[in-house]
């Protein structure tokens, strides 16, 4: 991949964040569109999200609906994307006009861009989210994912998997570019792989709710630091390939080498290896009950 | 034999009421998508039913569309608009049948002009031609449960009953959604204390930002002190040596930064090769033992003092730069310009803490520690390489001079000099 896409992230999200400031100085025409699509079948689906600068919110829904979207946009510089064709759902917003401006859609008590969807449970999904810039708050608690791609470059993202995935996922990626970006319940996702690739910022993990499997979690990171929560009763190794990266928080750890050991490895029901690429910063772990 | 007669009759009848939802539902349709638009001028709702029917109103800029059709005009916040744009408001979350009897209970406000008037009853016979099978089919729903409970029993019993037991089941919902709603609010606030209780009012929002900020730059202004201190002793001690490192450092940076990038990536093959060859001379086997630990204190020592040179260079050319507070910095003393210096070297870094505390600044703080590690990699690379080529000081580095009239003299940067 990886830093070539992380790069570009970093790069599209530079101009974002630069030039965003200009949005909130000019008249917005928003809009709010808000769409549900009745649940009409239970076969799997190819889930596509693309937002590119605001507050993305996803979370489950339990009404007999596929999805319920709350999308608010600048109407000038944007259109909403709301495909169903076949198994493929398609949400968005897409760029009708050029220029930065509205990009963000501030208005002047603070609300701008929003992307709110609801997703069933009821449905296997592989689920593909891109999101530029801003702040996002999933929960994919219960949903049935068969799979989960989630590309972001400047945000502040929290991921949550409140109950467990209902389906298995042979692979999970997560792409950021430049982000405060917080992973939790990461047993409850049920994938067996896992990758991270992280360019500039804060990369906080927890590696609790409820594993189904032993599981590996890959991490490339460039410049930041890496938080690692890890239950006590998780079989956990860290394996670190990386230059420059101080470690805290290993005396609960066994070394040999490269790698670092929980103590009940061995014995544990379940164990999670983190293969950590790193450049420059600082890798936390902490133990938690 | 008319007790029986009465009886087969009310069997009949029975019967026709459990047939009556299989007829009904044949006839019904359902909202399958629905569509809410509402923008300073535009409010819209769109709906998609089974079988491909739809129904669209528009209301755009004055203009009352239904079906694609143009119905007629208004002024843009009429009162029909307002009132439109509030049905619409109230259906966001609604959905088949509950959206369909909210739409079909509306109706236009009353004392509208004539014209405007007209409209409103287009838009309602829309509606109801549209929406009427859909409420049919959800009260058909309704009543399914209880006639499904009482086919084994009596047919007179489930007539007289049906009522009770529907408010029974009503009743037993209530309790359950409550429950279930209480239990879901018990759990969220149980997973938030646990979140805050983990991440140990480290990501405490805005509060954590603010305290995790100020430390850090708490810790950079003491990493001044402390440097500034020591370039202040390096100063006082090693005056002439500092002297000649800051001006290599000046006058030869690409020079000595590939200098310092040369003799880092050297560092550990001079350790190793410096220890073996101590090793396998007899009398170097006491000092090989020395070594080990002495070689990274004096690199850890000439990478401080070149630093610190660096950073005296740099608070040189801020006084020289002719900015309104800089005629503040005495450019004579050299303590003065070193803590100016490790200021500028360190900004960048400076303005990341301060930044951090503010929300959604990530990617600006990331894109300003960036900067601030390539600041300081180069100034540790150019100080390095400047002591190594003077020789910890101790010999003057020959470099690019300019002379009065701007050529450039070749020393020994150019080819063929030194």
């Amino acid at each position: 991949m990886k830093m070539g896409r992380v790069l570009v992230l970093l790069g599209v999200n530079a101009l974002v964040a630069i030039l965003s400031p200009l949005d909130a100085a000019i008249v917005q025409n928003s809009l709010t569109v808000t769409t549900s699509q009745k649940l009409e079948d239970t076969d799997e689906k190819r889930v596509s999200i693309e937002f590119s600068a605001g507050r993305l919110t996803i979370r489950p829904i339990d009404e007999g609906l596929l999805y319920r979207l709350k999308l608010r946009y600048n109407e000038d510089y944007f259109e909403p994307v709301i495909d169903l064709s076949g198994n493929r759902l398609h949400l968005g917003v897409e760029r009708i006009r050029k220029g930065f401006r509205g990009i963000f859609n501030w208005n002047s008590s603070g609300e701008g861009n929003e992307f709110d969807l609801e997703l069933t449970r009821e449905v296997p999904m592989d689920l593909h989210v891109s999101f530029g810039a801003g702040s996002a708050e999933l929960d994919l608690g219960g949903l049935a994912l068969t799979g989960l791609e989630f590309n972001t470059g400047a945000s502040e993202s929290r991921i949550k998997v409140s109950a467990p995935n209902r389906e298995q996922i042979s692979k999970a990626q997560f792409n950021i570019g430049a982000a405060d970006f917080q992973l939790e319940q990461l047993g409850s996702l049920n994938a067996e792989d896992i990758e991270i690739n992280a360019g500039v910022g804060s990369l906080e993990l927890s590696l609790d709710g409820s594993w189904q499997r032993d599981a590996v979690i890959s991490i490339d990171m460039g410049i930041g630091s890496l938080e690692l929560h890890v239950p006590e009763d998780l079989g956990f190794q860290l394996r670190k390939n990386s230059f420059l990266t101080s470690l805290n928080g290993m005396r609960n750890l066994v070394k040999e080498g490269n790698v670092y050991y929980s103590l009940n490895w061995d014995e544990a029901d379940r164990n999670v290896t983190v293969d950590l690429d790193g450049a420059l910063g600082s890798v936390t772990v902490r133990l938690i009950r | 034999m008319n007790r029986s007669r009465v009886q087969i009759g009310l069997v009949a009848i029975g019967f026709g009421f459990l047939l009556l939802p299989l007829t009904l539902s044949a006839q019904a349709r359902e909202v399958i998508t629905k569509q809410i638009t509402l923008g300073s001028s535009v409010a819209e709702l769109s709906l998609l039913f089974t079988g491909n029917g739809r129904l669209d109103v528009t209301f755009d800029d004055g203009v009352v569309q239904v079906d694609g059709q143009v119905v007629g005009r208004i002024d843009p916040g009429d009162r029909l608009e307002v009132a439109w744009r509030s049905l619409l408001e109230g259906a966001v979350m609604l959905e088949d049948g509950p959206l369909a009897e909210r739409l079909l209970a509306w109706s236009a406000p009353e004392g509208l002009a004539a014209e405007v008037d007209s409209i409103a009853q287009e838009i309602e016979q829309a509606l109801q031609g549209a929406l009427e099978s859909v409420v049919t089919q959800a009260r058909t729903e309704q009543v399914e449960v209880p006639v499904s409970i009482e086919t084994e029993g009596d047919v007179v019993g489930l007539l007289e009953r049906t009522p009770e037991q529907e408010a029974e089941i009503r009743n037993r919902i209530r309790v359950e959604l409550r429950e279930e709603i209480r239990e879901e609010i018990r759990e969220e606030i149980r997973e938030k204390i646990k979140w805050i209780a983990r991440s140990g009012g480290d990501s405490l929002g805005v509060s954590g930002n603010v305290f995790s900020g100020l430390f850090s730059l708490i810790g950079k202004l003491l990493l001044i002190a402390v440097l500034g201190l020591m370039g202040g002793v390096l100063v006082r001690f090693g005056g002439s040596h500092v002297d000649t490192i800051a001006e290599t450092a000046l006058g030869s940076p690409v020079r000595s930064a590939l200098v310092g990038l040369g003799g880092t990536l050297l560092l550990m093959p001079v350790w190793l090769l410096g220890f073996l060859g101590l090793l396998i001379s007899i009398i170097g086997i006491p000092l090989a033992i020395a070594w080990l630990p002495l070689f990274w204190l004096l690199v850890s020592m000439a990478f401080i003092t070149g630093f610190v040179s660096v950073a005296r260079s740099a608070g040189e050319w801020v006084a020289d730069s002719g900015l309104r507070w800089t005629d503040r910095i005495q450019k004579s003393n050299a303590i003065h310009t070193v803590f100016v210096g490790l200021f500028v070297l360190l900004l960048a870094f400076l303005i990341a803490d301060v930044i951090s505390i503010l929300p959604f600044s990530g990617f600006l703080t990331g894109v300003l520690i960036f900067t601030g590690c390539v600041v300081i990699v180069a100034a540790s690379q150019i100080g390095f390489g400047a002591v190594l080529l003077t020789r910890a000081g101790r010999r003057r580095e020959s470099h690019y001079t300019q002379n009065d009239t701007g050529v450039a003299d070749q020393e020994a940067d150019g080819p063929g000099g030194g």
